[in-house]
């Protein structure tokens, strides 16, 4: 636990310094803007509770694909890898804080997208706080857990860059956080299903439910299954590639 | 707690690309020495270093670190270890010296308060203690070079391991530097230290392990190493006749070993048993200067090296 808030503190200071709040705050704030309007030209208040969670899933994605999914390149462009892995720490701890940290800074997403939706007059009330804290927890695990799957992937890739821009609007439309997964074709939401962000936001928006919080369970379970999977695909590529790493001499860029 | 290495081989690629980089090392280095590891770039130093501190696999062959395997046991030689790489890079340039250096305590497993306790002392054993908030972007290349020192201490290690430490320290700083090494030996430590610097060698190192093309070619103590271009002591004179001189002691010690330095000087290589004879023969020459000496590191070096110019 020491090490995980060791790690968490420093990356907090480095995200501080580097000038990540214009990431982190602008994409959900542009996005619940826009979707604010919508809602609002469409006659749909029904929405309500999706323009709020959609934006800050939209920023969820883009800190995990674009910062989290990063960081074992920047450590190696950085020259900080070899002393990294030269430690004695479990450098898939080390770096499941990082990512872990980047994923708990987009909470600042869902506030910024409660404000604006009270700022168009239509603020949303949650009905089961524990609902959405329980829903917070697992979303924040459940992209800790994708960030370390894009991590690999992007360490293994010479061109990460294009991977990222192609994978990140298919994502966050099959995972509902443009628009809702209900509308999508039907023949593509079972794909939407295999994405952790159609389940959060099923998870999140029940708690803005005024009646009964639905389907917690499913997606709670659903949440833990593709944690779990990603979490553990994610380890095991990790520590593959630095395993490779260390065969090949590539930790370090000469 | 020792180094040790056995037929040691590392090499990059494969088939015709394939680059040997380690060719059988075998190395032994005891607790309380700094050994160093001398060579021209591409001689297999900082490979070496890599495989000992656990950043690279070998192909082939042993290498343990304080009795532990650096292939089998990475996590328990990590432990005992401190590695400090040289460079610009390697630090998080917009943190402080001391934020890297709370990081590297983490990073070694310490208590919050003891890894602001050893940043602190590190800071002042390493001369940073008044920038120590100062982020390390704005750092002279020889004061990150103090961080990467220090950092490579945070964890307390067994042994330390230096990759061309001084490169861009200023000479006071590396005179600091060496008195450094020294205390790190003498507290029991082992010193594994690469560098190009002869006179830093022969200042701190025990033993001296010349590498060429990823093959030790001899492991000796610094004034050792002399011997292996000379095994005479040198006789330098300043003389009034260099042809008479020349003449006279060729025939003592041989032509083949008698040298026109320029300026009408002269060195003669001699064995313990000539030296006496030489010197005799250039007092009744009428010499002007006279010196008896050793080869230098430096010189054992360019005897080894000094064919390679700017090749790699």
């Amino acid at each position: 636990m020491a090490l995980l808030l060791g790690v968490m503190r420093h990356e907090a200071g480095l995200m501080r310094r580097e000038e990540f709040l214009p990431l982190v705050l602008l994409y959900p704030l542009a996005i619940a803007i826009v979707m604010q309007m919508v809602i609002g030209v469409g006659q749909r208040p029904d929405l309500g509770s999706f323009a709020v969670v959609g934006p800050w899933l939209v920023g969820v994605w883009q800190l995990a694909n674009l910062v989290a999914g990063e960081t074992l390149n920047k450590e190696r462009h950085a020259a900080t890898l070899e002393p990294l892995v030269a430690a004695p720490a479990s450098t898939i701890i080390v770096l499941t804080a990082k990512v872990g940290t980047v994923s708990l800074v987009s909470l600042l997403g869902l506030l910024e997208a409660v404000a604006v939706a009270a700022a168009f007059g239509r603020p949303v009330t949650v009905h089961h706080p524990l609902v959405l804290l329980w829903g917070g927890v697992l979303t924040l695990v459940a992209a800790t857990a994708t960030s370390l799957v894009l991590v690999a992937l992007y360490v293994a890739s010479r061109s990460a860059r294009t991977y990222q821009n192609s994978i990140s609007y298919p994502v966050l439309v099959l995972g509902g956080a443009i628009v809702p997964v209900s509308v999508l074709p039907e023949w593509v939401q079972p794909l939407s299903r295999l994405i952790f962000l159609s389940w959060a936001n099923d998870l999140v928006r029940a708690s803005f439910s005024p009646g009964p919080a639905g389907g917690v369970v499913l997606a709670s379970l659903a949440l833990i299954a593709l944690t779990l999977a990603g979490g553990g695909l994610g380890g095991w590529l990790v520590h593959r590639a630095l395993r490779r790493a260390r065969v090949d001499g590539s930790l370090a860029l000469a | 707690m020792s180094i040790t290495t056995r037929e040691l081989r590392r090499w990059f690629g494969a088939g015709r690309d394939r680059s040997i980089a380690l060719d059988g090392i075998d190395l032994d280095v005891e607790p309380g020495h700094v050994h160093g590891m001398l060579g021209p770039n591409g001689a297999g130093k900082t490979t070496l270093v890599k495989v000992l501190t656990t950043l690279l696999v070998p192909s082939a062959g042993q290498a343990r670190v304080d009795g532990w395997d650096v292939v089998e046991q990475a996590r328990q030689v990590r432990r005992r270890i401190g590695l400090v790489l040289g460079g610009e890079r390697g630090l998080h340039d917009r943190l402080s010296a001391r934020e890297n250096l709370r990081y590297a305590g983490v990073l070694h497993e310490l208590s919050r308060s003891e890894a602001d306790r050893r940043a602190a002392m590190l800071l002042e054993r390493v001369g940073l203690a008044e920038r120590a908030d100062v982020a390390v972007e704005g750092f002279s290349r020889g004061m990150k070079q103090r961080v990467h020192l220090a950092r490579g201490l945070v964890g307390d290690p067994r042994v330390v391991f230096l990759d061309e430490p001084t490169t861009g320290l200023d000479p006071v700083a590396a005179l600091a530097f060496r008195d450094l090494v020294g205390e790190l030996a003498a507290e029991g430590r082992i010193v594994l230290l690469t560098t190009h610097d002869m006179a830093e060698a022969e200042a701190v190192c025990d033993r001296v392990s010349l590498l060429r093309d990823g093959l030790v070619l001899a492991t000796e103590t610094p004034a050792s190493l002399g011997r292996l271009v000379s095994h005479y002591e040198r006789v330098d004179a300043t003389v009034v006749d260099v042809a008479a001189a020349r003449t006279a002691l060729a025939r003592l010690v041989g032509a083949d070993r008698v040298t026109e330095l320029g300026d009408r000087r002269l060195r003669v290589e001699t064995d313990t048993g000539t030296t006496r004879a030489v010197l005799r023969a250039l007092v009744d020459l009428d010499v002007e200067a006279v010196t008896t000496s050793r080869p230098s590191l430096q010189e054992v070096y360019l005897h080894h090296f000094g064919d390679r110019g700017m090749r790699l």
